[in-house]
């Protein structure tokens, strides 16, 4: 019997070994080509900003210890700074007006929580904001945004709602000492949020699921002293200048198409009668022009179908330019400078510039530019 | 009680725990309470072994062996040969978690109990909730722990090194965190046996350390697993807790008095009769384990509802029989502590997963299309938590709403944080939409409201990703399809 057992144990074993050893197929990897995006300008126009990642191309594979940096562009010297760290992803990056701090997010802290990260732009000297509440696992901050001044700066982090629960919510304050002043519940987002350049207001995307338990995407207003007030719901992606908030929101066809709402006149009207999704707008600083992505090929001549691109939108003429003429990939993640003169945005059509080049690169194009341009500078 | 009818009735006893386990697991898979988290990962683990695919586990986004550390899992390659499932898993991992019955009850006979007290000991194995639990808990190859470290205890207390050797191995293949367990009870065998024993035994569990986090590095990009940051409150190393802990002793009890602890605390105990704080000698090698649950800041270690108590029941079990033992030699009435502990099984047992309250919770049996299986296993398939476990026999399932959006995915930091409290960078809508441009995800399977799992995301988010897979022109849903299941289908697919 004990002969038995052990033969069979062994057969087991052999073929558990055998399982192990056999040959093997090596794994393809889907690709996920996006290499350089969220940029963002000073107001300005002179600093450029915006996060890339080296080992962004291979979803299997990826090296672990690749981390996403920060590249800091001076166009009036042409002075490239890098912000890295090898065990710290830099991300989210947000400049001020005249460019001489940027906020941005840095993952995993010391306490392996996101953090958010003031730096000098000229020096590099960064210092980190003290999160409103921290406990282990809990408490992470994400997406800064900051005033044009610096002096008050707006984020995503989370607080306790119960004692395993903690709810995603809106921190605002200054650098030096933030705090998560709205109501439970109110504030609660899905971590779109949005300040002015005055840093007077902010409007965030609300969360909380209503009565009929849907999660209904409310626009919440506040000027941070006053209780925040509803603007729009189911409505997304908030931007503002001081006195405007363009956002997304689904038109009669389930499209989604981009809004604008005036705050003294208490107006809102819709910008964009796309026959696909318009997203991700951003508002100038002056409230007078607004970049956007967008898939519909209606919205001027030349969109080609089937991919994203980037679109201008005087706001006082009505006039739509295409900064994306021909694109062949997707165009995203545009931003503006404070006078609309300059726009960046990341794209992965290869066809942009005058030359070829790589898909997954930062484009600039400025009035007076026949075509935008890639920002090259990843040589060294 | 003659002994031959002892162990049937144990056997017999052993064989219904394993009949109602194998039914409610196998039900709870069918009713998709079971998930990609964790019977997911560990089916497609143990596919990509037997089917010669790359050990890349597209569900984790990590290597096979680049998590944890559980060679004992492909002792149930063998059996996946002749059939691969997870109905398989399920009832495998019942027997082998039963078969800890048999030590429990030897143990009872070793301390002098008779064969029908040392029959109620190996019942009270069986009806404690750590057990139930950990069975019910989907499928984890930490379940063997329970087993393995109740040989370990009886061939220690019976002094036979060689299955003590054995099982000692045994206990370490199933998990990382077996090594700090088997150090403990390097000490405790100091007590019960002798230095020559302890010495071993604390080779043995020093050696399982070091080999442990070797072998995870090795699979892990030469990087250390992130499981150290469970413990951001008190250091962010294993050698910084330890420290915390002996320098603010106070405090830290302190921390870790919150009812919800304390409630945990109950569950391990009562169905004892909180018999084992009679024999601490024993309950030694608990107190790494039992640490490392109460001071996690994750809220699943401080459940007796899931599988996180796996190091603890042996212990449990020895203390509690050395407990009574002790209160034997002070006089304790046989039959009427017999009659308690009688008592106690059958109000564990209750308080257990097959007990009404958790039964009744389960949800109605889902309809799962046969659709399902017609899902080549070449194609790139995108599922949510709770039906994904379905779905695990190819290369390339990916747990919604990855790898469009990457959440809980990978072996980062940040992976973890959004696995233990879902906190993470938020979604927005374009970049959902350029993920599923970008990666080209033959199918996209979700399940009806009732039974959708949220996880990884947040409610709001998980309702924004589902919402862009219904409005995404890239996919079309198949309408033809019967049952619980909602499939995708990218347009222009065969």
């Amino acid at each position: 019997m004990k002969k038995v057992l052990l033969i069979v144990a062994g057969l087991w074993l052999a073929l558990c070994f055998w399982a192990v050893v056999k040959p093997r197929e090596e794994a393809t990897s889907p690709i996920l080509p996006w290499l350089e995006v969220h940029p963002t300008l000073s107001e300005n126009g002179r600093w450029l900003a915006f996060e890339r990642d080296p080992e962004a191309d291979a979803v299997f594979g990826r090296n672990p210890k690749a981390r996403t940096e920060i590249v800091l562009l001076d166009r009036e010297t042409d002075k490239l700074q890098v912000v890295r760290d090898p065990k710290i992803a830099y991300l989210s990056p947000q400049l001020t007006a005249d460019g001489s701090r940027m906020a941005f997010e840095g993952a995993p802290g010391p306490d392996f929580l996101s953090d958010i990260y003031i730096a000098e732009t000229e020096t590099l000297t960064l210092r980190k904001v003290q999160p409103p509440r921290r406990e282990g696992g809990h408490g992470t901050c994400f997406a800064p945004r900051i005033s044009a001044s610096g002096e008050v700066l707006s984020f995503v982090t989370y607080r306790p709602l119960s004692e395993w629960y903690w709810e995603r919510t809106v921190a605002l304050g200054s650098p030096e000492k933030m705090e998560t002043p709205f109501p439970k519940r109110v504030s609660e987002t899905s971590g779109a949020i949005a300040l002015s350049p005055d840093g007077r207001r902010v409007v965030w995307e609300n969360d909380a699921i209503d009565a009929d338990e849907i999660y209904r995407r409310r626009l919440m207003s506040s000027d941070g002293e006053s209780s925040p007030v509803s603007l729009d719901a189911p409505a997304w992606e908030p931007t503002l200048s001081n006195e405007l908030c363009a956002y997304v929101k689904s038109d009669n066809d389930g499209i989604y198409q981009i809004m604008i709402h005036d705050f003294e006149k208490g107006q809102t009207r819709q910008l964009t009668r796309g026959n696909d999704d318009s997203l991700e707008p951003c508002l100038s600083a002056d409230g007078k022009s607004l970049v956007f992505t967008s898939y519909a090929t209606d919205l001027t001549d030349g969109a080609k179908s089937g991919h994203s691109h980037i679109y201008l939108l005087e706001l006082e003429t009505s006039q739509v330019r295409l900064l994306t003429p021909g694109g062949d990939g997707n165009s995203y993640n545009p931003t503006v400078s404070g006078d609309g003169a300059t726009v960046a945005f990341a794209s992965l059509a290869t066809n942009l510039g005058e030359e070829k080049v790589e898909p997954g690169q930062v484009y600039l194009w400025e009035r007076g530019w026949g075509r935008c341009r890639p920002v090259k500078v990843f040589s060294e | 009680m003659e002994k031959k009818t002892a162990q049937r009735l144990l056997a017999a006893l052993t064989a219904l725990y394993i009949v109602c386990f194998s039914i409610l697991s196998l039900e709870r898979h069918q009713r998709l309470v079971t998930s990609i988290f964790d019977v997911g990962i560990f089916d497609q683990a143990l596919y990509l072994t037997t089917h010669g695919e790359s050990l890349f586990l597209s569900t984790r986004g990590l290597h096979v062996h680049g998590d944890h550390f559980h060679p004992i899992l492909l002792l149930f390659a063998p059996l996946y040969f002749i059939w691969p499932s997870v109905s398989l898993l399920l009832i495998a991992q019942t027997v082998v978690i039963a078969i800890g019955a048999y030590p429990a009850y030897r143990l009872g006979r070793h301390h002098g109990f008779r064969e029908g007290q040392a029959v109620l000991i190996g019942a009270l194995y069986l009806a404690h909730p750590t057990v139930g639990f950990l069975n019910r808990f989907d499928f984890h190859p930490v379940s063997a722990l329970a087993p393995a470290l109740m040989f370990a205890v009886l061939y220690l207390e019976e002094k036979k090194p060689v299955g003590f050797t054995l099982a000692v191995v045994a206990a370490l293949c199933c998990t990382e965190a077996a090594g700090f367990t088997i150090l403990a009870l390097a000490v405790t065998a100091l007590w019960v046996r002798d230095k020559w024993w302890a010495l071993g035994t604390f080779g043995l569990g020093a050696a399982g350390i070091v080999g442990t986090k070797l072998w995870l590095r090795h699979f892990n990009h030469d990087e250390s697993t992130p499981y150290a940051m469970l413990y951001t409150n008190y250091g962010t190393s294993e050698v910084e807790v330890v420290t915390h802990l002996l320098t603010h002793p106070l405090q830290s009890v302190a921390q870790m008095a919150t009812p919800l602890n304390l409630e945990y605390l109950f569950y391990l105990f009562a169905p004892l009769l909180f018999l084992p704080l009679l024999a601490p000698d024993r309950l030694l090698p608990t107190v790494p384990v039992l640490l490392g649950n109460l001071l996690s800041w994750r809220h699943a270690q401080h459940r007796i509802e899931n599988h996180y108590g796996a190091a603890l029941t042996a212990f449990l079990i020895w203390a509690a029989v050395v407990g009574w033992k002790r209160l034997r030699e002070r006089g304790a009435s046989d039959r009427w502590m017999g009659g308690l502990v009688l008592m106690a099984a059958v109000v564990s047992f209750l308080l257990g997963p097959l007990g009404s309250k958790h039964l009744s919770r389960l949800p109605e049996r889902a309809s799962i299309p046969t659709a399902l299986e017609q899902i080549g296993q070449d194609k790139v398939v995108v599922a949510g938590n709770e039906i994904g476990g379905h779905l695990t026999h190819r290369d390339k399932l990916f747990l919604f709403p990855n790898p469009f959006i990457v959440a809980a995915w990978g072996n980062s930091p940040e992976s973890l944080v959004q696995q233990g409290t879902a906190e993470y960078r938020p979604l927005t809508r374009g970049a959902l939409r350029r993920g599923m441009e970008a990666v080209s995800v033959d199918f996209v399977v979700l399940s009806e409201h009732e039974f959708r799992s949220e996880f990884p995301l947040r409610g709001g988010d998980h309702d924004l990703a589902r919402k862009e897979i219904r409005r995404s022109s890239l996919f079309e849903k198949l309408e033809d399809v019967e049952g619980d299941a909602l499939v995708w289908k990218r347009k222009g697919e065969p």
